[in-house]
């Protein structure tokens, strides 16, 4: 906490990254398409933006990973072209993913890359006992630096990482969302070994699209929107007012905020959770979504938004309490995998979709009509598809969604990314369904197609049918959403009304500066029970699955290091986690560093 | 917020983040040691001098080509190169042909000759999986196919004649053979080679290949090198399984990619990459020998090489299971020590190999052998044990036993306080432990061996065995 | 690529449309005529990649009346880097040849200069023509590979284009098909099969000491097959558990297969390993080189295989179980997310290809008349090849088994052609295990490590 003011930072001036009229094209996507910005040694850099603007890419274009298509780089006068050339120019990355090779103990992990090809920099007693003093000095636990990493959690992972990028005293420290498997307190201890850097004259550039974290840490801010750079902002106007503005652009909330966010005319509902629980450690929850309403679902990054929309969609399993969903007649099923939840009539669009949603190398029209296969077919156990009905449907759909397309069986990647999209929400249209849950499906669309997306969201909620929305940006819900749920800690945190919604307002909830008030109203998560407020931690419903499932050892770990007694009863009751996980010995070369499940998990380790 | 507080406190007062535990391990030696047992128990003649040269002469070359393997599927993306069975084939029939032709008489360039061409082709081996960027594993199924053709083509039918030198060293009479130092010297040069940095870049690199290429590690040469170091392993195995069968033999391909690749897994090798040590490639190799071994103390005659085959292809779908096993124990144990439990379980065997040598060399008899080519009823209850015992035996036993309950003992004293040292401190006594637990077996076994001697001065016809 | 004139698609249609007609009146011709049938095929061929690149030469050359060339290297220059590989290729054949007519003697004829002249036109016209295909590429390649080898060996070997040379062709690719089958079905999803081999082996083997223990032939058959699927079933469910080391686990089944039949066989057998028996006549009727079908002069293996590989080609288009397949092989986690069962086609598919293991080894026993355990062996490399020549994407999701029977025929004609000219298996073999690596190349090469980051 010694350097927490940055007014006094000297500035060098000298300009250690300079970065002009970048491209950077992905097939048809452009991810970088002329931006442009600079920095100075002893400062923090903050390169900040939406979801989709190319700031990834910029990252990884500075730490020469991407070679580039357009314009130039300059890092202190070179332009790297592999990571290896850039950490001899003294540039360090830590990448968004958390790369470590859980085979290896700690110790070569953290030294990873720093030997010479035959002869080690450091002996191995030296090594390891600057590694035991670097992980205990980061992350404040106690790390064996022989273990393997494997079988440690995520967030110290995370800290092995960062731990590499520090090691060397790097002259750029570029950090590319590396606090997000880290809790508060790490990371403050982050933030002021960030500051440390800075003042010993090094650059840290931090690509963040966490807003409160950047007002608080960074000396100047470059926005970039759809791949260009629109704006640098210096320490005083860093404010969130500024930022939104540039990052959102001259069409903020224009185009459907004139809209006023749809009604339900019924109090009738058409899903209903009882008792649920998402998270290991966390408390339970009721929640109700009446037919006609669209609700909005945010929060920060792996705060467990995403596990509860994906509960809600039976794509994973609650770790407590059941989903129910309603029928015409008003019968309720339970949800409990995905078969009953498309057999209730819900379904799933995700916004991830080159992970779990499209199918590469099929043609546009089999991408859209594929869930259909199994009811549109012929002739019994032959199962002929019946390829005339899904025309019909599928050009239903097109039209609605006004997708562009050459020839329906032009293979799917011949699209733009915003129309890939657009196949699979009409996918999820096309299974006619009572309630459909979209997770993040706006990532990567243009504005056009977004508010084409509401409008079809709207008239498809005003025919009687539920929504329920996650979204990373809260002006999506702007004009748009019934009301909006934020989620904290694995668990609702606050409820706002759709029809009086102020962005600021949710996102200081999404930074837990709200009192919460808002669950017990009318637009909290029960609407019918306005007075009563959420179930509490002792009152779980026990009706829900059992699933025995093997739980990862971090997770375990996690559960066992808690001394909330409260965390070991829930270990003892349910040990639940998604199946998606528990996938052992896939092909390393195309091998995903899962967030999700763990990555949320770990995120809000904090009791 | 007392929460964090609390939990800060009880990690400090627990043992720090993480386990080293690799119970990898577990398997491998478990199985050797049963194996071990069982020859010992089937046919006591293996621990001799022949029995045991004769092994190192047939193991040898399973045992440096799965070191050969090992090389490559550390380096990771799934290099599992089935051509190695292929490869030590066609280094064993271009040497004998050339040689057949004239050259490679000289002892310095049969080496040279056999490693160089191996590392040749693993050489073109790297660069198409570099810079092609087809799978490994498709690489190397060409490899094996066009290997296997060429092989033929080389020398269509065994035969030929091996260097003269080599002449006398695949006899396998006495322990101590060239063969016996090629593979000292090869475990050596790979132990050392485990020092290098390179090596800690090549498990970084096939454990998790995009972290090593971002931290700056060269990846590109890493895995050539790798490749480079698989080829010249093949063609030290080739050279000793030249030796072995003194001439040329093209069509053992298949066999070979099959033991190479059963005994990584058996071994506790990751064929995903990143994982694998030399000791348990080792104990790997040793372990399908030993089952080879144990196989032929049955006579199945005709069918022994079916017998063979069946017992490889389970086994190694089999120990592929037991893989998925491993995360589940590796949460039960924390801190497993390999080399505590190879100390533990090789006392337990040495009372077992003493028993075997004295027991049957004062009974005199030899194996069971099964007359009839097959006779399934035998092989169902074939006896564990042969002969009966007589009144001499049971008297050693007797005197025996409380040696066998002291040791039993001690191993328990150890195996608690490894555990109660290691749960309050987490310094490792492992050595110490060793040291303790060797003297003390050595000390045991003489003590024991003494008292045999003196009890077969009343039984006479002893010490044939060794 | 710009260098090559683009033609608007209904011209290219129309050019090859002529060109058909064009080579269908020359082959009339010259059957009126009674000209030797090699004659008129390499006439044929002739007449159609003259024709077509003509066509393209001349519409070209209105076309770039109307482009400016752009900034850049010179056009020879950007030439140069479109065409560098054929051009390459092109070089370094001309330049076999003329190593191979100054050192081999005799080898310098006009049936040879030909050859040359038809392979270097096949060349040209996969290069030209075949970018006008651009998802079914491999199969337009292996199309033009097949006539361009059928033609070259017609010429060159006495009797290549004999009646009987083509039935007896037919007739082990139907072998080869029925094995490759299993192949393809499971390479769609990702997986390889190496316990076929095996399995062929062992149904060999098996389905003679079934009939001679004196078990029905018919029931022994059924037996047989029901014992492949069996087999593939378990293969299913240890590879799916296994995930990514399907061809180890299919490996170590097969070895342990065949061994274990093997000893099942032998006991009780003076002659380890050998099984001897009656084979029924039905049996070899149906794939022997002189069995009839229905009166025809064929072995109704032919007959046999072409419906399979019907039903299978529509199967797969147009079937849910098809489409799925597809779907998983693709992207595992989307087929997930539209409720496919990994699991059940995973093991649907090794059990369709343990049986047809199965189905070949029956088949092979009455084409030998003998069992013999290595039977199956060389279907090791030759089920794969034939799958990665036709273009089945071993990473999965991608080809068909329509790809897979161009393979097989590829793989056929190549190896009569091999044999004709005097090489035997092992050459065979050896050749065989190369041509996979380019064809590999060319529709599954991995992403680069930049881009996975």
């Amino acid at each position: 906490m010694s350097s927490s003011l940055p007014i006094d930072t000297p500035t060098f001036g000298r300009e250690t990254i300079a970065v002009r009229d970048v491209k950077k094209y992905f097939g048809p996507t452009r991810a970088l398409d002329g931006a442009s910005f600079s920095a100075r040694a002893g400062e923090i850099h903050a390169i900040v933006g939406g979801n989709g603007c190319g700031k990834s890419t910029m990252a990884k274009v500075v730490s020469g990973i991407l070679p580039i298509d357009g314009g130039s780089v300059s890092i202190l006068g070179e332009t790297p072209s592999t990571p290896a050339e850039s950490r001899a120019l003294g540039i360090s990355t830590v990448y968004q993913e958390v790369l470590v090779a859980d085979e290896s103990s700690v110790v070569d992990n953290i030294f990873m890359g720093s030997d010479r090809l035959f002869s080690k920099t450091l002996s191995q007693e030296r090594k390891v006992a600057r590694a035991r003093q670097l992980m205990e000095e980061l992350s404040g636990e106690r790390v064996d630096p022989h273990a393997l990493v494997g079988t440690l959690p995520l967030s110290i992972k995370q800290w092995i990482t960062i731990a590499r990028a520090l090691l060397s005293d790097p002259k750029i420290l570029i950090l590319d969302e590396s606090s997000a498997a880290l809790d508060f307190d790490s990371t403050e201890r982050l933030f002021n070994k960030m500051r440390a850097l800075r003042d010993g004259g090094a650059t840290v550039l931090i690509v963040t699209h966490r807003i409160a974290e950047l007002i608080r840490i960074s000396d100047r801010a470059t926005v970039l929107r759809d791949g260009r750079d629109v704006g640098v902002l210096e320490k005083a106007d860093i404010t969130e007012r500024n930022l939104l503005a540039l990052m959102t652009g001259q069409d903020r909330g224009v185009g459907h905020s004139a809209h006023v966010a749809p009604h339900p005319p019924t109090q009738e509902r058409a899903i209903k959770a009882r008792g649920l629980s998402i998270w290991p450690n966390g408390r339970t929850f009721d929640f109700d979504l009446r037919r006609g309403e669209i609700v909005g679902v945010a929060g920060l990054d792996g705060q467990g938004q995403d596990a509860f929309v994906r509960v809600l969609a039976g794509v994973r399993p609650a770790l407590a309490g059941l989903v129910q969903v309603a029928d015409r007649n008003g019968t309720w099923s339970p949800v409990r995998n995905l078969r009953e939840a498309v057999d209730g009539k819900i379904s799933y669009v995700s916004g991830d979709r080159k992970r779990e949603g499209i199918f590469a190398s099929l043609s546009i029209f089999e991408n859209m009509v594929m869930p259909l296969y199994r009811e549109k077919k012929r002739a019994g156990i032959l199962s002929i598809i019946d390829f005339s009905t899904l025309v019909a449907t599928f050009t239903r759909e097109v039209e609605n969604l006004l997708i562009k397309f050459g020839v329906k069986e032009d293979r799917i990647t011949s699209l733009s990314g915003g129309n890939q999209q657009k196949v699979l929400i009409g996918r999820g249209f096309a299974m006619r369904p009572d309630a459909i849950i979209l997770n993040d499906p706006a990532r990567g669309i243009d504005v056009g197609a977004k508010s084409e997306l509401y409008k079809h969201l709207r008239t498809f909620a005003e025919e009687g049918k539920a929504v329920v929305y996650l979204s990373s940006e809260i002006e999506e819900f702007l004009g748009f959403a019934t009301r909006v749920i934020v989620f904290r800690d694995g668990m609702p945190f606050d409820s706002f009304d759709g029809r009086k919604l102020e962005p600021k307002r949710v996102l200081e909830a999404m930074f837990g500066q709200t009192d919460g008030s808002g669950l017990a109203t009318s637009y909290g998560l029960v609407p019918k029970r306005a007075a009563s407020v959420a179930s509490e931690a002792g009152a779980r419903l026990i009706d829900g699955v059992r699933v025995k499932v093997e739980v990862p050892p971090e997770i375990k770990q996690a559960m066992a290091s808690a001394s909330d007694y409260a965390t070991r009863q829930v270990r003892r009751e349910t040990l639940v986690t998604p199946i998606e996980t528990v996938v052992p010995l896939a092909p390393k070369t195309i091998r995903i560093v899962e967030f999700d499940a763990e990555g949320r998990v770990k995120g809000g380790r904090r009791t | 917020m007392t929460a964090p507080q609390a939990a800060t406190d009880a990690k400090a007062s627990i043992e720090p983040q993480g386990g080293r535990s690799n119970p990898f391990l577990l398997m491998p030696i478990s199985l050797f040691f049963a194996l071990l047992a069982f020859a010992v128990l089937r046919s006591p003649n293996l621990i001799t001098s022949a029995g045991i040269g004769s092994a190192i002469i047939v193991a040898t070359p399973l045992i440096l080509a799965t070191y050969a393997l090992m090389a490559s599927v550390i380096s990771g993306r799934g290099t599992v190169d089935l051509s190695i069975g292929p490869l030590i084939g066609f280094i064993n029939v271009t040497l004998i042909q050339l040689h057949g032709a004239g050259y490679l008489g000289n002892p310095i360039a049969v080496f040279l000759y056999a490693m160089l061409a191996g590392a040749l082709y693993q050489f073109l081996f790297s660069l198409i999986v570099i810079y092609v960027r087809v799978q490994p594993i498709i690489v190397s199924l060409s490899g094996y196919l066009a290997l296997s053709g060429i092989n033929l083509v080389i020398l269509p039918r065994p035969g030929g004649m091996a260097p003269e030198f080599m002449a006398e060293w695949g006899y396998g009479t006495s322990i101590f053979s060239p063969i016996l130092a090629i593979l000292v010297l090869a475990s050596a040069a790979w132990l050392l080679f485990t020092a290098t940095a390179f090596y800690t870049h090549l498990r970084l690199m096939g454990s998790d290949e995009r972290a090593a290429y971002t931290s700056g590690v060269p990846i590109t040469t890493v895995r050539i090198g790798a490749h480079l170091i698989s080829g010249c392993f093949a063609g030290l195995a080739s050279i000793c399984f030249t030796a072995l069968i003194s001439s040329g033999d093209p069509s053992q391909g298949t066999t070979y990619t099959l033991i190479a690749v059963t005994a990584l897994v058996l071994g506790g090798a990751s064929l995903a990459g990143g994982r694998g040590g030399v000791f348990g490639s080792a104990l790997g190799a040793v372990n399908l020998y030993l089952i080879t071994f144990c196989l032929s103390s049955f006579n199945f005659g005709a069918v022994q090489s079916f017998v063979t085959n069946l017992a490889y292809g389970t086994i190694l779908v089999v120990s592929l299971l037991l893989t998925l096993l491993i995360p589940v124990i590796q949460r039960r144990i924390r801190n497993f020590s390999p080399l505590l439990y190879f100390v533990v379980l090789s006392v337990v065997v040495l009372g077992i190999i003493l028993h075997a040598t004295y027991d049957y060399a004062a009974l005199g008899t030899a194996g069971l052998v099964l007359t009839d080519p097959v006779q399934m009823q035998a092989v169902l209850v074939g006896p564990l044990e042969i002969g009966v015992v007589d009144a001499g035996t049971e008297a050693l036993r007797l005197q025996v036993a409380p040696m066998v309950f002291g040791v039993l003992i001690l191993i328990v004293v150890a195996i608690f306080l490894r555990l109660a040292v290691g749960q309050s401190s987490r310094k490792s006594i492992g050595p110490a432990v060793t040291v303790i637990l060797a003297g003390l077996v050595l000390a045991s076994a003489l003590f024991i061996s003494q008292e045999a001697k003196r009890q077969t001065k009343d039984v006479p016809a002893t010490e044939a065995g060794n | 690529m710009d260098t090559l004139p683009k033609l608007s698609l209904p011209a290219r249609i129309l050019g090859l449309c002529i060109a058909i007609v064009l080579t269908l009146i020359g082959a009339g011709f010259g059957f009126a005529q009674g000209a030797s049938v090699q004659i008129i095929i390499l006439s044929a061929i002739a007449t159609m990649a003259l024709f077509t690149w003509g066509w393209r030469y001349v519409l070209g050359q209105f076309l770039e009346d109307g482009q400016e060339a752009t900034d850049g290297p010179t056009p020879l220059g950007r030439a140069w880097l479109a065409y560098r590989w054929p051009l390459l290729g092109l070089a370094l054949i001309l330049l076999a040849f003329i190593v191979l007519s100054l050192t081999v003697e005799g080898f310098f004829n006009i049936w040879n200069v030909i050859s040359l002249i038809i392979l270097l036109a096949i060349l040209i016209l996969t290069r030209t023509l075949g970018r006008q295909f651009q998802q079914n590429r491999s199969a337009f390649i292996g199309i033009m590979v097949l006539a361009g080898l059928f033609s070259v060996g017609s010429m060159n070997i006495e009797g290549f284009a004999s009646g009987n040379n083509i039935k007896s062709m037919l007739l082990f690719a139907s072998f080869l098909g029925i094995a490759s089958i299993g192949q393809t079905l499971v390479a769609l999803l990702g997986g390889l099969d190496l316990s076929i081999p095996f399995i062929i082996g062992a149904a060999n083997v098996g389905l003679l000491y079934l009939m001679g223990l004196g078990v029905p032939p018919w029931l022994a058959t059924i037996l047989v097959l029901a014992i492949g699927a069996l087999l593939g079933t378990i293969n299913g469910l240890l590879s799916y558990k296994l995930q990514g080391q399907a061809l180890i686990v299919t490996l170590g089944t097969g070895f342990a297969i065949s061994g274990g039949v093997q000893i099942v066989t032998s006991i009780g057998s003076a002659y380890g390993g050998n099984v001897f028996g009656t084979v029924p006549a039905w049996l070899s009727n149906i794939s022997a080189m002189n069995g009839t079908t229905f009166g025809l002069p064929f072995p109704p293996v032919i007959l046999i295989w072409g419906l399979i590989a019907l039903i299978l080609i529509l199967g797969l288009r147009l079937t849910v179980y098809g489409r799925f397949l597809y779907a998983l092989g693709v992207n595992r986690t989307s087929a997930s997310r539209v409720m496919i069962s990994e699991m059940r086609y995973w093991v649907m598919m090794y059990t369709l290809s343990g049986f047809f293991a199965a189905l070949t080894g029956s088949l092979l026993l009455g084409w030998s008349g003998g069992g013999f355990i290595g039977v199956g062996d060389q279907y090791l490399f030759l089920t794969l090849a034939a799958v990665v020549v036709g273009g089945t994407s071993l990473l999965g999701g991608a080809g068909g088994y329509g790809f897979t029977v161009i393979g097989v025929l590829v793989l056929q004609v190549l190896s009569s052609f091999l044999v004709g000219i005097g090489l035997n298996f092992q050459w065979q073999q050896f050749i065989f295990g190369l041509l996979i690596l380019p064809m590999v190349a060319l529709y599954a090469r991995s992403p680069h490590i930049r881009t996975q980051i």
